[in-house]
């Protein structure tokens, strides 16, 4: 191991490491790497694909995901986010970080179905589905716009027309 | 001072509104032809008729699983409730559903397109380059209808007018808004989204939701319901509106537009003479002009083949299913009558 150089602050250039230790001190764990953006159509084709049924099989892809904290009960919130400057910073990411592959678009109707309660048809809370924040409000509106594109089909409340209104003259 | 002869283009619904300066008479606006054919002649009279009310409701075939479906509101939900009843309760029950059952089944009024408000209420030049913007005054007073609400717009020349209707839209929806109506239109509703939905077969889900987000003498209601009708007409889905409060509508349409061989036709595919029968009464009351509107319908095959041979523009295709209706009825007969004998009747 090198020594430290004895160095005066006001005059000396020296570094306290090589460019190749500083280089490789700054390489990311592939596993980790999240610099990479995957985009939506090839997250489409992924749920169709085998290796998505071997890895959840027909559950919902948040089901077996298990936050990680002190005590009986959870934090009220979720983290902020799992992944920081394109690297996964946390153990225990959240069911859509931990999968790159698994991309929130308004197109990736599958994917968006998930994390919709098949009773009240209202979006599953952070709580429930374990997401981090960043990407829990990535879902929202992405489910917000194929609402508006028509792509998920959803109930309206009813509306009662008073006849009186529109049988007369206007 | 010379008036500047800019021209302004603002968006009005589907159409441009063109404002062209006259020096000295005011402004002027210009209605640009609409981009959809609207009802020539008003449906109102004749859909708000008794005769058309009945007939609508009598076509529509009560499916009580499909009319009170759960619907999905994101309210909270209760555990279904049990209950032991006598013959008494339950009748009373029964007469409170069929009451449930006819507000369910209540059909979106059909009326003519509204015209476009072309009103200028002052001109005051003297407050021409107040503001580059336009001021918009909404009258928020409560218990005031939303249609009857006073709207006006300050144009930066200093007119004063009453504002047009998507103004009016935005403004009501602002202030007293209503629960799942967006103020820009959902892309669903215009094309190629439209066309996606449609294929996808979801008929009710689109005009449920053209329902709540436009009014009923709306340019573009006409546009989305006619879209949608004339979808269904042409994939022959004449089911898919069954037990719905649309399927009054669509009937309506279509006997409108005369457009009902593709639908009399599935009807006596699938052995539904009754309702072809009503089909084409109803198609008589919207057309009294037509050719074979005085046949008397009490024989319900000769009915038939009067608007088969008078009115329908598929003579040939209707006439080779009504015969194979009446030999396959015939044909059944004997099979009747073949097994009565060999029960000894």
């Amino acid at each position: 191991m090198k020594g430290f150089p004895i160095r005066d602050f006001r005059t000396a250039t020296t570094v306290l490491q090589s460019p190749e230790e500083v280089s490789e001190s700054r390489k990311i764990d592939p596993g980790k790497d999240r610099t990479k953006i995957i985009p939506v159509e090839t997250s489409i084709q992924y749920i169709k694909s085998d290796a998505y049924k071997e890895t959840y099989g027909d559950q919902q892809v948040w089901v077996h995901y298990r936050r990680n904290h002190k005590g009986s009960l959870p934090p009220k919130k979720t983290r902020k986010t799992c992944i920081r400057q394109g690297v996964i910073a946390t153990g225990n990411p959240c069911p859509i970080c931990r999968d790159e592959f698994l991309v929130l678009g308004h197109t990736n109707i599958e994917l968006l179905k998930q994390f919709i309660s098949p009773h009240t048809g209202e979006v599953l809370s952070y709580s429930k589905t374990g997401l981090c924040q960043k990407r829990h409000l990535e879902l929202l509106v992405a489910v917000n716009k194929a609402k508006d594109y028509g792509l998920i089909t959803f109930d309206v409340p009813f509306r009662v027309y008073d006849y009186s209104e529109w049988n007369t003259g206007k | 001072m010379a008036l500047n002869m800019a021209r302004v283009w603002c968006r009005c619904s589907s159409y441009c509104i063109k404002k062209n300066n006259f020096p000295n008479v005011g402004v002027n606006f210009l209605h640009l032809s609409r981009s959809v054919a609207g009802y020539e002649r008003d449906p109102a009279p004749l859909f708000f008729s008794p005769d058309v009310q009945r007939i609508m409701r009598k076509m529509t075939k009560v499916d009580v699983k499909k009319v009170f479906r759960s619907r999905k509101l994101g309210e909270k939900l209760d555990a279904p409730e049990y209950k032991f009843l006598t013959s008494e309760e339950l009748e009373q029950y029964m007469k409170e559903t069929e009451k449930k059952v006819e507000e369910r089944l209540q059909v979106p009024p059909i009326v003519k397109e509204r015209e476009e408000i072309n009103e200028v209420l002052s001109v005051d030049r003297a407050l021409t380059g107040y503001d580059s913007a336009k001021f918009v005054f909404t009258d928020i007073t409560f218990g005031v209808p939303n249609k009857d609400r006073i709207i006006v717009v300050r144009e930066p020349d200093g007119t004063l007018r009453k504002a047009f209707w998507n103004e009016r839209f935005r403004m009501n929806q602002i202030y007293f808004p209503e629960p799942d109506r967006q103020l820009r239109t959902p892309h669903m509703f215009e094309e190629p989204y439209l066309t996606n939905v449609l294929d996808r077969g979801e008929y009710e889900f689109v005009l449920d939701r053209a329902c709540v987000q436009y009014e009923p003498n709306d340019p573009e209601y006409y546009r989305v319901t006619s879209t949608t009708y004339d979808h269904i007409e042409k994939e022959q889905m004449f089911d898919a509106l069954q037990s719905t409060r649309h399927f009054g509508a669509l009937a309506f349409y279509l006997c409108w537009n005369k457009q009902i061989d593709n639908f009399v036709l599935y009807y006596i595919q699938n052995d539904r003479i009754e309702d072809a029968v009503m089909l084409i009464q109803l198609f008589h009351l919207l057309n009294p002009e037509s050719k074979s509107a005085e046949t008397d319908s009490k024989d319900a095959l000769k009915f038939i083949q009067a608007y088969i041979s008078k009115d329908s523009s598929r003579k040939s295709v209707l006439e080779i299913a009504l015969q194979s209706f009446l030999e396959l009825q015939k044909q059944r007969q004997f099979v009747e009558e073949g097994i009565k004998k060999a029960h000894g009747m």
